[in-house]
């Protein structure tokens, strides 16, 4: 056991930070905004995760991350904040799911796994956190009134939170 | 034992039975949903969920969640809240027409943001922090990542890292730590990185590690950052630690 790598990789270029990554068993490579289908199969031979981070490309004006063609692939993706002072000024993990949906072409149901149980396997927690299953830490939130899942994402910028619990307690 | 029963749930979303570790590709489209459900909590731990028809009829405390949904908290794996001030200025730069990384060469970019954390208290540091991880945790999220990453110094990576370690012990949420002195060459030693790395490889990764203070290891490996084989000298270093 040592400190595992977790490792920022291609988010301004081709730049060989995935291929770092996997030849190190990282347990998750995070940005690859620049990613080729060198990247992608590459990754198809790990259990390293790519971690996606739409909040930054919204922010700097760079390319998405190309997570429609990592799931056609076969690939996991996980969906990140970035919360950072100057990439990223924002960690709402609600607007980053809309940011995936619009703008990765994700689903809203490939987004949810992406930012709950995929999110939970990146930090390691996923025995715990990151589903609704009997045993499991009761960390849930409850969305204001809504049709259907697709009006998560949707209503992006709102307030769509509100409530949540931790642990079984009211927040 | 205390109770907390959420019923008439609109939809509960990711609600699985049969437990996954992981969801990948095609499956990423499958999301379990449980219409007109209840979720039962005991003491911290999900004990129960299911269709309305077997809910519960009493518990301590109910919640009625009618025309809502109900989802696990988010598990945010990627963040560097830990900061000691924002930089505004550099967005309007940006929108003036400087790219990212023209203002990193400027020594703007992290390297600002090392210079600001390197004058602030650890104290300080932490109520920061502090209000970022309460923000975010009302818009959902339930597990987070942070990381250093702009102390580049020995010291100041130490600090950051005690702000993460006291934000594990107070927050409601687990919170993972992740080591990120390859964040940026610092400027004074832009004609000397080696020295740099030697640096983050021979003082600050055993001093992390002697303290627990970290989790993951972490490079900015990216041009103008830090080249694969550099992140393959620490990445390397960090897993010899335990």
């Amino acid at each position: 056991m040592g400190l595992k790598p977790k490792i920022h990789a291609n988010e301004l270029g081709l730049t060989g930070g995935v291929q770092v990554g996997v030849a190190n068993n990282a347990i998750s490579v995070d940005h690859l905004e620049y990613t080729s289908e060198v990247e992608i199969e590459v990754l198809k031979n790990s259990d390293t995760l790519p971690t996606l981070l739409p909040g930054c490309a919204f922010f700097l004006g760079i390319p998405f991350a190309p997570a429609r063609q990592m799931m056609d692939a076969g690939l996991p993706v996980v969906l990140a904040s970035d919360y950072n002072p100057g990439s990223c000024p924002s960690g709402s993990m609600p607007f980053v799911v809309s940011l995936a949906c619009a703008k990765m072409k994700m689903l809203p149901e490939e987004a949810v796994n992406a930012a709950t149980l995929n999110g939970a396997r990146a930090m390691e927690l996923e025995q715990d956190y990151g589903t609704i299953a009997v045993g499991k830490i009761a960390n849930v939130f409850i969305t204001r009134p809504m049709m259907s899942l697709a009006g998560l994402p949707y209503a992006f910028g709102s307030k769509v939170v509100e409530a949540v619990v931790l642990g079984g307690k009211r927040y | 034992m205390s109770n907390l029963l959420i019923r008439n749930i609109h939809t509960l979303v990711q609600a699985e039975t049969n437990r996954r570790s992981l969801v990948k590709g095609a499956d990423m489209a499958s999301l379990p949903v449980v219409h007109n459900a209840y979720l039962l909590i005991e003491n911290e731990r999900i004990a129960a969920f299911g269709h309305m028809d077997d809910c519960p009829e009493r518990a301590e405390e109910v919640i009625d969640a009618s025309g809502r949904l109900v989802l696990p908290s988010w598990c945010d794996s990627h963040t560097h809240i830990v900061f000691a001030a924002t930089r505004e200025e550099e967005f309007v730069d940006r929108i003036r027409g400087l790219s990212y990384e023209e203002i990193a060469e400027r020594g703007g970019g992290i390297l600002n943001s090392a210079r600001k954390l390197q004058v602030v208290s650890e104290d300080e540091l932490f109520e920061g922090a502090w209000e970022r991880l309460q923000e975010v945790i009302g818009l959902g999220t339930g597990a987070i990542e942070v990381k250093s990453g702009y102390g580049l110094t020995l010291e100041s990576e130490l600090k950051m890292l005690r702000v993460v370690r006291r934000l594990k012990e107070k927050s409601p949420i687990p919170v993972k730590a992740s080591f990120l002195g390859a964040h940026a060459v610092p400027t004074e030693y832009k004609n000397r990185r080696e020295a740099y790395i030697d640096l983050v490889i021979n003082e600050m990764l055993p001093r992390v590690a002697a303290e627990g203070l970290a989790d993951y290891c972490d490079v900015f490996c990216d041009k103008g950052f830090f080249s694969p084989e550099e992140t393959e000298r620490i990445l390397k270093a960090g897993w010899k630690w335990a």
